[in-house]
């Protein structure tokens, strides 16, 4: 009986093992618990047995059926639980209900990026027309008639003396008529230069141009400032380097070149084999910038610089060709952000 | 500009080596473009030759020649028809590389016999396209010499990017300056050895605008030789990038490049009567230019003329007819000092831009013109022979150093280093500014005359801060900053584009520039502007509204097989209003096409249609929270479709959705729908609220009630809503529209309209008595207003 008993667990444990559907359940409590079930068969047979071997056995037989009986409990429970979850049911590999999903520019988000970081360093952001006059463009910024310097920025007149600004510096003098010093800001905005349209150059770009004038501002303090941005923009551990330049606008002027992050400054097409990229330029305020919207220089110095937005998003992520930032073929604006 | 290594070396000691030097001429502001090292280009191949040249026994084409390197002599088989003995010839000897040809020179066997080299051409060595036959060196080459040297090719060539200011530097003198000062070492100027000439012949200079030619200096030459020039300074000239052309011309451009001092030859016999004349052209005149071109002259040019006519366009361009050439043997060389203003302009004006307009804009120096004239004849004696017979110069009023005082506190106030005043003073007598005195703090600095661009103190400052080094100027490791009055223009298209980037449009950026016929597409009040001097003709136009350039973008998307197209663009629109009055605005739009939906498994595809613009534009104004000012409008008119929802804010038109009109889509290609819809960018600033202020919440729960109504099929939905709204129903809270719905059954001339009205009490909760009474008005209204009928 004992053996009997024995054998009958090891076969309803390995049974309830592979309970998976309800016609299994049902088997289960047929073949082992059903009134004409083996443990009922059992409980027939106990009858059998002598008076001293009834007891115990009985016993070990109920623990037998108490056991099946717990065995099943948990089955249907664990169906009921898979059913609940609906893993039969639900094919969760259809695909998700897409919602529209918006791409900004990438030179939107250069702009951005490059302006929160100066927004964080303090700076105010401003705006300002695109059709320009030449007082503003040009004369404000210590540009003398006929000077070669104008060369440098091929312009799309309107008439006479309105023209399309050739660059966002003209914001620093509307903001000094405005203002009074400090003036801690920020422009970026939408140039154009008359030029020939190619892989390398556009008739229209975006510039940043930043001002700041205050009492004792030095050529130290705009190292300082571009430094931290040129850091939080392209990282910590950049090697950077100033070298004198020309702008009518700034005395002393500087541009700033960073170690060529493409190929590790050890010189590539991009960095023209110096291991370096012009990033800005910049220098403080020129004097006579400062005459023609009366801030006493004197008193007053300040710095200012303009940043290349095309130019460093492009650098930044390997567009080859400044006509595919305005052509505004989806497929090209899908690969950014 | 392009320097020589070896000429710039005659003037100053160079740094040992080539990345010393780069970052020297960097760092003060020369900045060193590229460098071509050519010494150690062409090895092996070396100045040859031909000793014996006979024709090849088992070959027509070719030569056999016997060619000496000045120690050994080769056998070289030769194909070139033009070999002769006695030539000087390019050898390539055995073990050279021809780069251009891609092989390594080898002793091998040509029609039986064993060539040991090369003759070459100067386009197998790339020098040019000459294809016609070996090169023939000069008579005078020394055999074995390396090529290289020759040709001066052992030399590093320096591309240097010189900014406009900086017209002293024009030079190899005006950088070996900058490197002298920058290195404290000695510059080396050479003095012009001439001998005096007792007799001069009678000339005369007579300069009639003496503001635009401030000094005249001349020499005439006699007896002159022109041929080419010798080995030397056609080297100098190649390695300076300059073509040479005759020995007269090459020194007027060699003194050009040593000292920055444009010069000219004119044929003397050439000139009529014995006299310059300077003065600006008449209306009408022209003149024939070197380049062999006639061109009328721009009224106010300056021009160099004999006693009769014009012969050169002053400081641009000498005149064909009194140009030097080889049956020249008289000449008057010029060594002037013109406007830069005026030269600037003359040159624009006729297209043209020269070494010598070049640096005459940018600023000569009007006391060297004697020293490049003096230097200029001693060179062409010694390359041309001839006689001195007149050194001239009109120099009516003669121009001084500039004084201009230093404070050296100033310069460390703000470059914010100390640099001591004794050092200041070094820097800048380096730079040859000569120290005149020292009085309140001040130094009294005279400024030489080749230094046009320093006029002030903080030019003086900048010249101290790029001597004493940029990178020399510590960088502070915290930020000062005083931000003054805080503002930001930017912060609300950026939300703005943050909203519809959320709605799922992407952002495009477009050409401001269109055509002509597209400008004008939708704009509002104004004429189109255009530009003066558009680079493409196809647009000259600037946009008045951002829908060509959307519509642009939808086409080309369309085009490229995208099914759904929602993008949108922020930009500024122009208009002109009157004569040089313009008005800009900053505009959002975004248009949608194509599929609103795809095909999928819980739904059936769907195209776009008005109410998926619509929808974005109404939720993007709430989103902004400026209902109060804002009103929407059905009933005015556009140009770009006869359906237009306008949105006008504070009385004022802020912009549209409208389904573009079928004529408008044609003249882009466009064949499916578009929605599009713009908003002015600032007229929304205005009307954004200054502060968002709570507003406690209703305690008291809202009840619905629906109804259904039969109206006219021409009743517009919101028709039906104003009409609920009338007279304010008490409790009303708000109305919708939950369906519309038309069938024969209702009759073919009517709707029915079912809509859901909110009723809410902020005291307290309602009963369906407490609006019984609004129901009844606003079905009243209904009927009195719409002729509705109500359903049952």
């Amino acid at each position: 009986m004992k053996d009997r008993i024995e054998g009958l667990l090891a076969k309803i444990r390995e049974s309830a093992a592979n309970l998976s559907t309800e016609e299994g359940l049902e088997q289960f409590r047929i073949a082992f618990l059903s009134r004409k079930g083996s443990i009922a068969q059992l409980f027939e047979d106990l009858k059998t047995l002598s008076a001293d071997e009834k007891p115990s056995m009985g016993k070990a037989l109920n623990v037998l059926r108490q056991t099946a009986q717990s065995l099943l409990d948990e089955a249907v429970e664990n169906l009921q639980r898979e059913k609940k979850s609906g893993k039969d049911v639900l094919d969760i590999t259809l695909p998700g209900r897409a919602q529209h999903r918006g791409h900004m520019h990438i030179v939107s988000q250069t702009i951005e990026e490059i302006s929160d970081i100066f927004r964080r360093m303090g700076f105010s952001v401003a705006d300002g027309p695109e059709i320009e006059t030449d007082h503003y463009n040009f004369e404000a910024l210590n540009f003398p008639a006929d000077h070669p310097a104008r060369d440098m920025q091929d312009t799309f007149f309107i008439t006479d003396s309105h023209l399309l600004r050739t660059h966002t510096t003209p914001v620093q003098v509307r903001l000094m008529e405005k203002y009074q010093p400090p003036i801690r800001a920020i422009f970026p905005g939408k140039v154009y230069r008359n030029e020939v349209i190619s892989a390398r150059s556009h008739v229209q770009f975006h510039q940043i141009d930043g001002l700041f004038v205050d009492k004792g501002v030095t050529f130290a303090d705009l190292k300082g400032t571009l430094v931290t941005f040129a850091k939080m923009y392209y990282g910590s551990s950049l090697k950077y380097r100033f070298r004198p330049s020309f702008f009518p606008f700034t005395e002393p002027s500087a541009e700033m070149d960073i170690s060529c992050y493409l190929c590790n400054a050890k010189g590539c097409r991009v960095c023209k084999h110096t291991g370096w990229l012009e990033i800005l330029g910049c220098g403080m305020v020129d004097p006579n910038v400062f005459s023609f919207v009366n801030v006493d220089p004197e008193e007053f110095s300040g710095y200012a610089f303009g940043i290349g937005i095309e130019r460093t998003a492009m650098l930044r992520h390997a567009i080859d060709d400044i006509r595919l930032l305005f052509e505004n073929d989806l497929r090209v604006n899908h690969q950014f952000n | 500009m392009q320097l020589s290594l070896n000429w710039l070396r005659t003037y100053v000691d160079l740094p040992e080596s080539l990345e010393e030097l780069e970052a020297l001429l960097t760092n003060v502001g020369l900045e060193v473009e590229s460098i071509e090292d050519r010494r150690d280009s062409f090895k092996d191949i070396v100045v040859g030759e031909v000793l014996t040249c006979e024709k090849h026994p088992n070959a027509d084409k070719l030569s056999v020649c016997t060619v000496s390197n000045g120690a050994d002599v080769s056998t070289v088989v030769c194909g070139a028809p033009n070999v002769a003995a006695g030539q000087k010839v390019i050898f390539a000897q055995v073990g050279a590389h021809i780069e251009k040809l891609g092989f390594t020179i080898d002793r091998r066997k040509l029609r039986g016999i064993e060539s040991a080299g090369m003759i070459c051409s100067s386009s197998e060595l790339g020098l040019d396209d000459d294809h016609s036959g070996i090169a023939v060196l000069q008579p005078g080459a020394l055999p074995g010499t390396p090529i290289a040297r020759y040709l001066g090719f052992d030399d590093v060539i320096l591309g240097i990017g010189i900014t406009p200011n900086r017209g002293d530097a024009l030079s190899h003198i005006g950088t070996a300056r900058d490197i002298a000062a920058a290195t404290a070492g000695e510059l080396r100027v050479p003095t012009p050895e001439l001998a005096e000439c007792p007799d001069p012949e009678p000339f005369s200079i007579d300069i009639r605008d003496p503001e635009l030619c401030p000094r005249y200096s001349g020499a005439i030459v006699r007896d002159v030789t022109v041929t080419d020039s010798p080995d030397w300074l056609r080297k100098a000239l190649t390695a300076a990038g300059v073509r040479p052309i005759n020995n007269v011309v090459d020194v007027t451009n060699y003194v050009m490049m040593e000292i920055g001092q444009p010069m000219h030859a004119f044929d003397l016999e050439l000139l009529e009567g014995s006299s310059i004349v300077v003065r600006a052209a008449e209306p009408g005149e022209t003149i024939t230019t070197l380049d062999d071109e006639e061109r009328r002259l721009p009224e106010r040019a300056l021009l160099i003329c004999d006693a009769v006519k014009p012969v050169a366009v002053a400081g641009v361009m000498g005149g064909q007819h009194s140009a030097v050439s080889t049956s020249t043997t008289s000449i008057l060389l010029e060594s002037a000092h013109f406007n830069p203003s005026s030269v600037r302009r003359t040159a624009k004006m006729l297209q043209l831009s020269t070494d010598s307009s070049y640096r005459f804009e940018r600023g000569s120096d009007p006391n060297v013109t004697l020293w490049a004239l003096r230097r200029a004849v001693q060179l062409i004696l010694e390359t041309a022979g001839g006689k001195l017979r007149g050194l001239y110069d009109a120099y009516p009023s003669p121009v001084l150093e500039k004084i201009v005082a230093l404070r050296p506190a100033f310069v460390n106030r703000i470059l914010g280093i100390e640099i001591s005043a004794s050092e200041q003073r070094r820097i800048l007598e380096a730079l040859q500014v000569r120290i005149l005195g020292e009085d309140d703090a001040a130094f009294q600095c005279s400024i030489p005359t080749f230094r046009s661009d320093i006029e002030r103190e903080i030019d003086l400052v900048e010249e101290i801060a790029r001597i004493h080094g940029y990178d020399n100027i510590p960088v502070p490791t915290r930020i000062e900053m005083n931000v003054g009055t805080r503002f930001d223009d930017q912060a609300f298209p950026a939300r703005l584009r943050n909203l519809v980037l959320g709605f799922g449009f992407d952002e495009i950026l477009s050409s401001s520039l269109v055509s002509r016929g597209r400008a004008g597409v939708s704009g509002e009040g104004g004429t189109v502007v255009d530009v003066l001097n558009p680079v493409s003709k196809e647009r000259p136009s600037l946009r008045t509204s951002l829908l060509p350039s959307i519509l642009e973008a939808i086409d080309l998307n369309i085009r490229n097989g995208m099914p759904s197209v929602r993008i949108a663009e922020i930009g500024h629109v122009f208009a002109a209003m009157e004569e040089k009055n313009f008005t800009e605005r900053n505009m959002l739009a975004f248009a949608i096409t194509g599929n609103a939906q795809e095909r999928s498994w819980y739904a059936p595809g769907r195209e776009s249609d008005f109410f998926d613009l619509k929808g974005v534009l109404h939720q993007l104004v709430e989103a902004l929270y400026i209902d109060n000012d804002t009103i929407f409008y059905y009933d005015r008119t556009s140009t770009l479709s006869e359906h237009v929802l306008t949105l006008e804010v504070k009385g004022r038109y802020a912009g549209q959705a409208v389904e573009v009109s079928d004529a408008i889509l044609a003249s882009f290609d466009i064949g499916q729908p578009v929605y599009y819809a713009e908003l002015d960018i600032d007229l929304l600033c205005e009307a954004l609220p200054k502060r968002q202020r709570y507003v406690s919440v209703a305690k008291y729960p809202s009840m619905t009630r629906d109804l259904a109504v039969l109206v006219a099929k021409d009743i517009l939905a919101e028709q039906i809503t104003r009409t609920v709204q009338l007279g304010n129903p008490a409790y009303l809270k708000s109305v919708r529209v939950v369906d519309v719905f038309t069938h024969g059954s209702i009759g073919k001339d009517r709707k029915s309209v079912a809509f859901t009205m909110t009723f809410q009490a902020d005291e307290r909760t309602l009963t369906d008595e407490d609006i019984n009474d609004s129901v009844d008005a606003i079905v009243s209204a209904l009927k009195r207003e719409l002729q509705a009928e109500l359903r049952a």
